[in-house]
């Protein structure tokens, strides 16, 4: 792969601050930005949470690395959660799916800005991506990093799940740097964003196009209805509540309506309800999708423990001391067969043309 | 079509695994090794394309002398050479070394596909099969559910495993490196007349130095531990006795206050919660 395809100017703009992004030695730790409908990515604002922590011990500048299609509007979002100074690469030949584009930036700018530590979120893009770029730079790598600490010689030090997560190892970068790691999702703590705390943010242009040696066709989106439990977006989760099997239909024409996937307590699955494999709990699987609905579930503790971290949960039960009502984002007190065609229609009236068929 | 299959020997998922703090290590006496599950799926459709457009297979392998005995199960399945790198250290090497070693010996061989299993069931650092691609030039995807080859042998059309069911289809031209995700192919059983005959093939062994590897690894392994302890709700002392019972069997799920709560008719409560969604952004 030839490097030097790119060529690199600081763009004067609304954003600009006059920049010197040079940096003498290696210094300072990076963390790549991954957005997602005009989100920042959760594991990559639990990287960035991280590494702030990192930068403190060691007292250097925390930088974000925002590339992408559309990423402008995102440029000031990874100071609130403890960056410093902002990269930003704006331009479409950097869509999620192109790699090989990725690599020739995030290359260039390690080449020209030597950051000491580099940090990535463990996503398909991180996958590809950060192996690569560490084979290129000859430089240290663990990937899907449960833990990341730097040693009192300044090596970065990561902890990771291994033998299927039976066992942790501990393994330690070559002092070449950039000493690069990925963070798997779920480990660490994101910190509420501080609103107030503005970063400097550096924009660069792309200014020519590199060798794209894998063509991107096209995306085709999961069907919640066989997507795995644990990979659902959405789960709409029957119990107890659910009384029959007749109504199991509604249930599927909310889950339909919003693109969920459909998961179930114990005894939902005892019940022939649900199968098996989508049983969340301590029996069951642990999930984390960003919406978590609980149709008729009391939340004991041996469900809960499977779905605790889920982003937003809503709760549906008749029973308003249910434990399961402290963990919702948003309660709704009534049966189960009559709320959720409420909530389908009603759905149906708000999204007019019905959601795009899923492939 | 030739074809490199990398795989790797991996302990048998099924035994237990228990860390011996005072060794600083897992306790491997009474393990046994299998191939490497994602490898196995990678060989198997090594061995599916080969049937399709002829040419050879070879399985390559870095490890322990003992590594034959998996050499020997891929012949089974199909391969038509194998090689063994033996190395008694290479357990302790990261994915950079492993992969400079193989990408040195894969570049002898005669290869339109390499093919590796996406990740290791053991250390799973899901790098190896880039890092090979990088260091020989080759394009590459990882996680590959299907692998379909143009009839002219010049390209190939795969399908990458995403997040949450999704799918990426893209193209790549040959020679190229792809990685085998589980849900490519269902590896087949090996048939008598090939297990025969694999019993009377030659494992070729390759010795390390004569592959000129000048690097080494580039992470160094440091210690092995038990997994911590899962977060676990303790509720404090200062709590009385009756509350800190009613936190334990509430599941000690008091997160999140529980003031947002909606009831009346079902059609207005759903106005709110479809309202409350919309405003969340799961409406899209």
């Amino acid at each position: 792969m030839t490097l030097g395809n790119f060529a690199f100017r600081v763009a004067k703009g609304l954003f600009t601050m006059e920049g010197d992004i040079k940096m003498t030695g290696a210094k300072g730790i990076w963390v790549f930005i991954e957005s997602e409908r005009d989100e920042i990515r959760k594991v990559s604002l639990e990287t960035l949470c991280e590494a702030r922590k990192l930068a403190n011990g060691l007292n250097e500048e925390l930088c974000a690395l925002l590339l992408g299609d559309k990423v402008e509007s995102l440029a000031e979002l990874p100071p609130h959660y403890g960056a410093d100074r902002v990269f930003l690469m704006q331009h479409e030949s950097l869509s999620y799916h192109n790699v090989d584009a990725h690599l020739n930036v995030v290359a260039n700018l390690v080449k020209e800005n030597s950051p000491r530590i580099l940090l990535f979120g463990s996503t398909p893009l991180a996958k590809e991506l950060a192996p690569r770029l560490a084979a290129q730079l000859r430089v240290g790598l663990v990937t899907d990093a449960a833990d990341v600490k730097i040693d009192a010689s300044g090596k970065l030090v990561v902890r990771k799940p291994v033998y299927g997560g039976k066992a942790h190892a501990t393994f330690a970068c070559a002092p070449a740097t950039p000493q690069m790691a990925s963070v798997a999702p779920g480990f660490m703590d994101v910190k509420p964003p501080d609103a107030s705390r503005k970063g400097e943010v550096v924009k660069l242009a792309l200014v020519a196009g590199g060798k794209t040696n894998v063509e991107f066709i096209e995306f085709i989106k999961g069907d919640p209805r066989t997507v795995a439990i644990t990979e659902a977006e959405m789960i709409v989760a029957v119990g107890r509540g659910l009384e029959k099997k007749e109504n199991l239909s509604l249930i599927e024409e909310l889950a339909d309506k919003l693109g969920a996937s459909i998961g179930g307590s114990r005894v939902a699955v005892d019940n022939g309800w649900v199968p098996a494999e989508r049983q969340v709990g301590m029996t069951g699987k642990t999930v984390a999708p960003r919406l978590y609905i609980a149709c008729g579930i009391s939340g004991q503790y041996p469900h809960t423990v499977g779905m605790e971290r889920s982003g937003t949960v809503m709760v549906i039960n008749t029973d308003r001391n249910a434990p399961m009502f402290k963990l919702a984002d948003i309660g709704v007190l009534g049966d189960v067969s009559q709320v959720v065609p409420a909530i389908s229609k009603r759905l149906s009236e708000v999204i007019a043309p019905p959601k795009e068929k899923a492939q | 079509m030739n074809i490199v299959v990398c795989v790797k020997e991996v302990p048998n998922p099924t035994f237990p695994v228990e860390v011996d703090i005072q060794k600083n290590a897992v306790k491997s006496e009474e393990w046994n090794y299998v191939i490497n599950p994602y490898d196995e799926v990678a060989l198997e459709e090594a061995v599916r394309i080969k049937e399709k457009f002829g040419g050879q297979v070879t399985v390559i392998t870095l490890g322990a002398e003992r590594a034959g005995a998996i050499l020997r199960k891929c012949l089974c399945i199909g391969a038509d050479r194998a090689i063994l790198i033996p190395s008694d250290s290479a357990f302790a090497w990261d994915g950079f070394a492993i992969a400079n070693v193989l990408s040195k010996a894969i570049s002898r061989l005669p290869h339109d596909i390499v093919l590796c299993g996406y990740q290791s069931i053991d250390r799973g650092g899901a790098e190896v099969g880039s890092i090979i691609a990088e260091l020989l030039g080759l394009p590459v995807v990882t996680a590959v559910v299907k692998l379909d080859i143009a009839p002219d042998g010049k390209s190939a059309t795969v399908c990458r495993r995403l997040e949450r069911g999704a799918r990426a289809v893209k193209r790549s031209p040959l020679p190229a490196l792809f990685t085998a995700d589980l849900m490519l192919n269902e590896p087949r059983y090996p048939t008598l007349p090939c297990i025969k005959w694999a019993l009377k093939q030659e494992i070729e062994k390759l010795d390390v130095k004569s592959l000129g590897v000048e690097a080494g690894p580039l992470t160094e392994f440091v210690t092995i531990s038990r997994p911590p302890p899962k977060k676990v709700f303790i509720p404090t002392g200062a709590l009385s006795p009756a509350e800190r019972i009613k936190l334990l069997t509430g599941g000690g799920a008091a997160k999140k206050s529980s003031s947002n709560i909606v009831e009346g008719a079902p059609h207005e409560v759903a106005k709110k919660v479809v309202d409350f969604l919309a405003e969340k952004r799961f409406l899209l």
